[in-house]
């Protein structure tokens, strides 16, 4: 285990926000976690970003940099599509596992819903255009829905499964202080929602947001010293497909994600298995992708997700809570980073009406290009709160 | 819905590159060109500069007879794609396990009733004229 804590935590306001620059919602969540942490932003000697999609910009963790007054010892952008986050983090632990920072800020915003329809120069490439969207395939939802399409067939898995955890995740939603889709699912109202990529339907899908999220990651020793609430890592793991966004049809012809080996990589690390987990933060582009890493990460077996969810573990009620914070399809998407800060909430017992009860472990999970890139971390809370 | 038309107007085409020229050529020709190793014998799609299991660089354009099986496939219902879609809705994507290559490629299944598209029915190629520079394979079933 590297002895490193998540000190601050940060977001911006989430959903339709015209007017606001991604450069501001960055800024934003930026100095909410700075400030939370405790400490002046000159501590800051290390500044980790995700560039901007929509107007990838050059150097741009450093402009970041630039913009919050910082000189940083190291800083440098990071893409790893939904397992940026906890990229994200890992790089900040080695920073600081080597020496060479003190306190990293990890910060992302973009305003993917109010600019996404913009016609601008700098629509980063996502290798898909010449061998999937020529055929209609939008990138991320569609490979959910080939993935899901043979999961079905080869599982049994039900849309109606894949109902309830949206109902499941609405419901955490609506009791969350800053999430977007607030009003209340019902399983009906799902199944009566059209087929938007079939096998997919209207609430299986997470839509694009306006937002921000940081965190602020530091020694476990020195986070002991000067906060009152660190969570520790207890482990990290990442691991790859060896396909890319660009072409899904590796990914989508498998019924597994590399989440698989990530999360073994972390539970190892950590000295945990998925039975010690008192609240899953699961990257969620889709339903399907909540109900594959529930396999993957050893919850249930192979093909029983849907049985799994169907038991009822999910939701305020059941022996996992999953997404307390709504995640992707309902509070924000931010490319996990809100289900980073979602856990340091949750560890921190200051979740509010969305609080999982006596939470000292937490898996959150980053998946990126499709299925592309696993990200995986078990944060705990050592009993340091004070 | 509108947050996701990320393309403006027309359909999204391929822009034929320094790696995938040869198999663009090949389909406006009607055949499906496929990289096959020199060094060790594997296939590869999309088109790569190298080996993705040798390194290899030397590469061979094997020609692919298409006919293979759908392995999965979704239907899109709604114009998520962009306007551009609108007039072909409902549409199927499909990926198909070719059966000479063994490489899994991504297309349409071309068929009047989307109920038609099932994981495991034969399929096999066919050549969709685009415009005067680009053909597009698409797969029909057998």
């Amino acid at each position: 285990m590297i002895p490193v804590a998540i000190v601050g935590i940060g977001e911006s306001r989430v959903g339709r926000l015209r007017g606001l620059s991604a450069l501001r919602l960055t800024l934003e969540a930026a100095r909410a976690a700075v400030r939370d942490a405790g400490v002046a932003g000159a501590a800051i000697d290390g500044v980790l970003t995700r560039n901007f999609d929509m107007d990838v910009t050059y150097m741009h963790s450093q402009m970041v940099a630039k913009h919050l007054g910082l000189k940083p010892r190291f800083t440098t952008d990071i893409n790893l599509g939904g397992a940026t986050a906890i990229a994200m983090l890992e790089q900040a632990a080695m920073l600081i596992a080597t020496g060479v920072c003190r306190l990293v800020l990890c910060a992302y915003g973009e305003n993917r819903r109010t600019s996404w329809a913009v016609a601008r120069h700098g629509r980063i490439k996502m290798g898909n255009e010449d061998f999937e969207e020529c055929y209609g395939l939008t990138w991320g939802m569609g490979p959910h829905a080939l993935a899901a399409q043979r999961h079905m067939h080869l599982f049994g898995t039900t849309s109606r499964q894949l109902g309830m955890i949206a109902v499941a995740q609405r419901r955490y939603a609506s009791q969350h202080p800053n999430a977007d889709l607030r009003t209340p699912l019902s399983l009906e109202e799902y199944e009566r929602a059209p087929l938007l990529i079939a096998p997919l339907r209207k609430y299986d899908l997470a839509y694009l947001f306006d937002g921000g999220a940081a965190f602020v990651v530091a020694a476990l020793s020195w986070a002991r010293d000067h906060t009152d609430c660190p969570v520790p890592i207890l482990g990290l793991g990442q691991a790859h497909s060896g396909a890319h966004i660009g072409y899904c049809a590796p990914m989508v012809t498998v019924t597994t994600t590399p989440a698989q080996q990530s999360g073994q990589q972390a539970f190892r690390a950590a000295g945990v298995g998925p039975q010690d987990i008192d609240v899953a933060l699961l990257y969620d582009d889709t339903t399907y992708g909540v109900l594959v890493q529930l396999e993957d990460y050893g919850f249930c077996a192979k093909g029983e997700g849907g049985a799994f969810v169907e038991a009822g573990h999910l939701g305020p009620e059941g022996t996992l809570p999953v997404n307390s914070h709504g995640g992707n399809l309902c509070q924000a998407h931010l490319d996990g980073m809100s289900h980073v800060v979602e856990a340091v909430r949750q560890l921190r017992g200051i979740a509010g009406p969305c609080q999982v009860p006596g939470a000292t472990v937490a898996l959150v999970s980053g998946l990126g290009g499709v299925f592309a890139a696993s990200t995986t971390a078990v944060l705990g809370t050592l009993g340091l709160c004070r | 819905m509108e947050m996701w038309k990320c393309h403006t107007t027309g359909k999204q085409l391929p822009i034929p590159d320094e790696d995938a020229q040869i198999f663009w050529e090949g389909c406006r020709r009607r055949r499906l060109l496929i990289q096959q190793c020199d060094h060790c014998g594997a296939f590869r799609f999309p088109p790569s500069p190298l080996c993705q299991v040798c390194l290899g660089s030397l590469t061979t354009w094997r020609e692919e007879p298409g006919q293979g099986e759908v392995v999965t496939f979704c239907v899109y219902y709604t114009e998520i794609a962009g306007p551009a879609w609108r007039p072909s809705l409902p549409y199927t994507v499909v990926v198909v396990h070719l059966w000479y290559s063994g490489i899994h490629m991504l297309s349409n299944l071309v068929c009047d009733d989307v109920q038609t598209a099932h994981i495991g029915i034969p399929v096999r190629v066919g050549f969709e004229v685009v415009n005067e520079w680009l053909t597009l394979p698409k797969f029909f079933p057998l």
